[in-house]
């Protein structure tokens, strides 16, 4: 389990993370949801033992991890910058993990050379494209056996198909292996396929934290054609996130399940009441909507 | 547990080795070009190889040295790659491995990219010797020289690297810090000199400890002329301790750097603020004479406002420089408030100094707080018995205090007939003071007689205790007739003729037969004939050399005699003649 307790951070004069709390139980693949300069990146670095907490604690499987080699060896990172040394090759990186990561799998890396046959492992990384750096790191983060996966924009770069390829095999890992990935990302469709808990995260706290089931559970969109044209007042504890028309369709954002929505808008005798459920990026723009200066838009339903 | 998890990871080493190879490769070609490769040369072609193979490894000394300094930074910056940019700080950051495992790994393989090729270099030199017959020692002086000297420039170069998060920066800090000690030592002293009348200067001592700041001068400028030279070797072994002192100083940084800081010209935020004290002060000194000069063709230090507000621009000027660099943006106006302040406290600083606001320039000491003064004399008519200094004790230092405050009081700075130096050291107690002036009188002034009164009542400084001095000479310079140049006509006294010579001239001195000073000029002329002495003490360790000269005055007709009569004035058995030099 990964815990993240009441941190801070600030950049020079940035209070970049604010009291974050968020945990991603074993097992799990989170999604870290949230938008530009949220403190995705920043939490990464410091659930990866890189950035110290400046109050707070970052613990993985249960212990704290900055300055802690032991539980490093069991973390593969993927972060939104790669690096790699100069001039060398996927292979040439391969035998430096080898002799760090303790948990190292060559047998692995063997297995997987099939599953990235673009990449050619004897070429200097900085010569292949984005895609391929990025599947390389891939290539050598799954070969580490981690027990925790973290990845920043991981996807970033990669062909459709790749990145079907990559999910299936963190997913096997996942499923195999127990392993726990913590992924960040503004490909909220994509979280959504794979995902099991989602954090919303904004201004460096965290907004939401639900496994996705019960996240999408929590926000309806119903579309309602009332009897008069406009649409009528709501009452002040039904929770409208958004509402829009397109003619006499409404379409009404809702906090609650469908069926609470369903039975509040009835008392209106619509003549149209269809509940609808929403999507990731739906909830990920409703939720911040609330949010000051972060202004909401309306999407195409 | 493995080893990656400890204190050094074998791996990360190795990478560092494989990945730099290109450095040491040169490194190592460079040195065989220089030792093996010339011994090789010297033995095919050249003559006396035995003294070669001796000689050049030591002489090497200083050469490796220098070219240390330059490939220590390269080596810093090439291992402590993870300090500068930050996809490497958050590859490095994220290795199971702890951060002195880090450092100390990056380190190690630094100092092996350093000292493992001149150990390579030894051997092949060893080799050769062997295959040539002639082997020596020096070459393992060499090997070692190298070892301490990379020990300590290595460190240096590292600690740049962990106080400043970019590369650049790192290397411009590095060749700052060997040469900003003496060069505003010498701007401060020289400016000090302008505003107040009668500084003496920091003195050899501060700027022998000033020298220490500046390793690349010391270490390079120092030439090794045996194996077992113990100041070699002491110099050495205290850089190296520093060395050791400053890697210690590094380590402790690289554990609480924060990764986040890697790009930022100084990692750490006390830091920055001394980083910009130092630009304010340095730049401010240095670009405000530069403009004083500029805006008013010349460094007048009697106008001390117009050097005041040049350095006040120049240091408003170098804290939003400091702070631009900190920033990495020009748009850092909105700290005009501490760049006023640098700016106000100049002037005030200016202003205090000019204007004497610790009464530096007017005190004179009271008579009865004086345990002693040396005063020293120079200048039209003095002889240098006088400018080798007078001891006044008791009541005659009043003599002095008398003269001291002639001249604080009477500032002369216009150019006379006749001028004159003069140089007090007062020990009052557990402190002392110290004061130079030059002056201009006339015959027969108020300075003129307590002149006279001071001369009358000082003991001439004589190194009787000193015993015989290893070495003697004395030299007559004679003008020529057209007045423009003059024949220097040198002699040095043999060994068994040093003690005769020294005794007569310890009578003379003894009996006073010494003049201070010379009525005219026509005198002056004649009494140019000069006495050197020289004693060299080898102690353990240490090599102590005193000197010792004095004009031959006629009233010295003991000293005078005795070397007549051992043939010295003889022009036929003259050391030496010099017929070029100008007479001044």
């Amino acid at each position: 389990m990964i815990k993240v307790s009441h941190v801070e951070k600030h950049f020079d004069s940035f209070h970049c993370l604010k009291d974050l709390t968020m945990t991603v139980p074993t097992g799990a693949v989170y999604g870290l949801v949230g938008p530009n300069g949220a403190g995705k990146s920043t939490i990464l670095r410091h659930i990866s033992g890189v950035y110290q907490p400046e109050s707070g604690e970052v613990e993985v499987g249960g212990e704290s991890v900055y300055e802690n080699p032991l539980i490093k060896g069991k973390i593969a990172c993927i972060p939104d910058e790669l690096f790699y040394f100069t001039s060398a090759s996927t292979k040439d990186m391969m035998k430096f993990y080898k002799g760090i990561y303790p948990n190292f799998d060559v047998e692995r890396y063997q297995n997987l050379k099939e599953a990235f046959p673009e990449v050619n492992e004897n070429a200097p990384m900085r010569r292949l494209s984005k895609g391929m750096q990025k599947q390389a790191a891939f290539w050598l983060a799954l070969s580490c056996r981690p027990e925790y996966l973290l990845l920043d924009e991981p996807v970033d770069g990669l062909d459709p198909v790749m990145r079907r390829q990559v999910w299936s095999l963190m997913l096997k890992d996942v499923a195999n292996h127990g392993t726990t990935v913590l992924v960040s990302s503004h490909n909220l469709r994509e979280l959504e396929d794979v995902c099991d808990w989602v954090g919303i995260l904004s201004h460096g706290s965290m907004m939401i934290e639900r496994s996705l089931k019960e996240l999408q559970g929590n926000v309806v969109k119903m579309q309602v054609v009332f009897q008069e044209k406009e649409a009528p007042e709501f009452p002040e504890d039904m929770e409208v996130l958004h509402i829009s028309h397109v003619g006499r369709i409404h379409t009404i954002i809702v906090r609650g399940t469908a069926e609470e929505a369903t039975n509040r808008l009835a008392v209106y005798s619509p003549i149209l009441l269809e509940a609808l459920p929403l999507s990731l990026e739906e909830i990920f723009i409703y939720e911040l909507g609330g949010e000051q200066e972060y202004a909401v838009r309306d999407i195409i339903l | 547990m493995r080893c990656e998890t400890s204190f050094f990871s074998l791996t990360l080493y190795k990478k560092h080795l494989k990945r730099n190879w290109p450095l040491w490769a040169a490194w190592l070609a460079l040195w065989i070009m220089v030792i093996p490769l010339q011994i090789w040369n010297r033995n095919v072609w050249g003559s006396n190889v035995a003294k070669y193979v001796r000689i050049l490894p030591l002489d090497s000394i200083a050469v490796l040295a220098s070219a240390l300094a330059f490939t220590a930074a390269l080596v810093a910056v090439t291992t402590f790659f993870h300090l500068f940019k930050s996809p490497a700080a958050n590859f490095v950051g994220a290795l199971p491995l702890r951060r002195e495992g880090v450092f100390l790994t990056a380190f190690a393989a630094g100092y092996t990219m350093l000292v493992g090729p001149l150990v390579v270099v030894t051997l092949v030199t060893v080799l050769l010797e062997g295959i040539i017959g002639y082997l020596a020692p020096e070459i393992l002086i060499f090997l070692a020289a190298g070892a301490l000297n990379s020990f300590f420039w290595l460190s240096f170069a590292v600690l740049c690297c962990v106080i400043s998060g970019h590369a650049v920066a790192a290397v411009a800090f590095y060749a700052i810090f060997n040469f900003i000690v003496p060069v505003m030592l010498q701007l401060v002293e020289g400016l000090l000199s302008g505003f107040l009348y009668g500084f003496v200067g920091f003195g050899d001592g501060v700027y022998e400890a000033c020298g220490w700041l500046c390793p690349i001068l010391q270490l390079t400028q120092h030439s090794w002329r045996s194996p077992m030279d113990f100041n070699d070797w002491n110099m050495l072994a205290i850089y190296a301790a520093v060395g050791f002192l400053m890697a210690l100083c590094a380590v402790g940084l690289h554990h609480i750097r924060k990764a986040e800081r890697s790009g930022d010209l100084i990692a750490f935020d006390p830091i920055k603020w001394l980083f910009r004290i130092c630009v304010t002060v340095c730049g401010g000194m240095a670009f405000g004479t530069l403009f004083t000069l500029i805006i008013f063709n010349s460094v007048d230090l009697n106008d001390g406002w117009k050097f005041g507000v040049c350095c006040a621009v120049a240091a408003f000027l170098c804290y939003m420089a400091a702070e631009m660099l900190l920033a990495k943006s020009f748009k850092v106006w909105k700290h005009w408030k501490g760049a006023a302040i640098s700016a106000v406290a100049f002037i005030l600083v200016v202003a205090a100094v000019d204007m004497d606001w610790i009464g530096f320039t007017t005190r004179v000491p009271d008579p009865a707080s004086v345990k002693s003064v040396t005063a020293s004399f120079s200048g039209t008519g003095m002889s240098s018995a006088a400018d080798n200094g007078l001891l006044f004790t008791g009541e005659d230092v009043k003599a002095i205090t008398d003269l001291h405050q002639y001249l604080v009081k009477n500032r002369e700075e216009d150019f006379g007939d006749n001028y004159l130096n003069v140089r007090v050291n007062y020990k009052l107690g557990w402190t002392s003071l110290q004061r130079q002036y030059r002056t201009y009188y006339a015959a027969g002034d108020e300075l003129n007689q307590l002149l006279d009164a001071a001369l009358s009542k000082g003991n001439v400084s004589f190194p009787y205790d000193r015993g015989t001095p290893n070495y003697l000479s004395t030299n007559l310079c004679i003008p020529a007739e057209n007045g423009d140049d003059a024949e220097y006509i040198g002699w040095e006294i043999s060994t068994e003729d040093i003690k005769t010579v020294w005794d007569a001239v310890t009578d003379d001195m003894k009996a006073g037969r010494y003049v201070l000073r010379v009525a005219t000029a026509s005198e002056t002329e004649i009494n140019t004939g000069t006495l050197f002495a020289q004693w060299i003490n080898d102690g353990l360790g240490q090599r102590e050399v005193k000197y010792y000269e004095l004009r031959l005055s006629p009233e010295l007709t003991e000293t005078w005699k005795t070397l007549k009569g051992l043939g010295y004035l003889d022009p036929e058995r003259a050391s030496y003649h010099d017929e070029t030099e100008a007479v001044d």
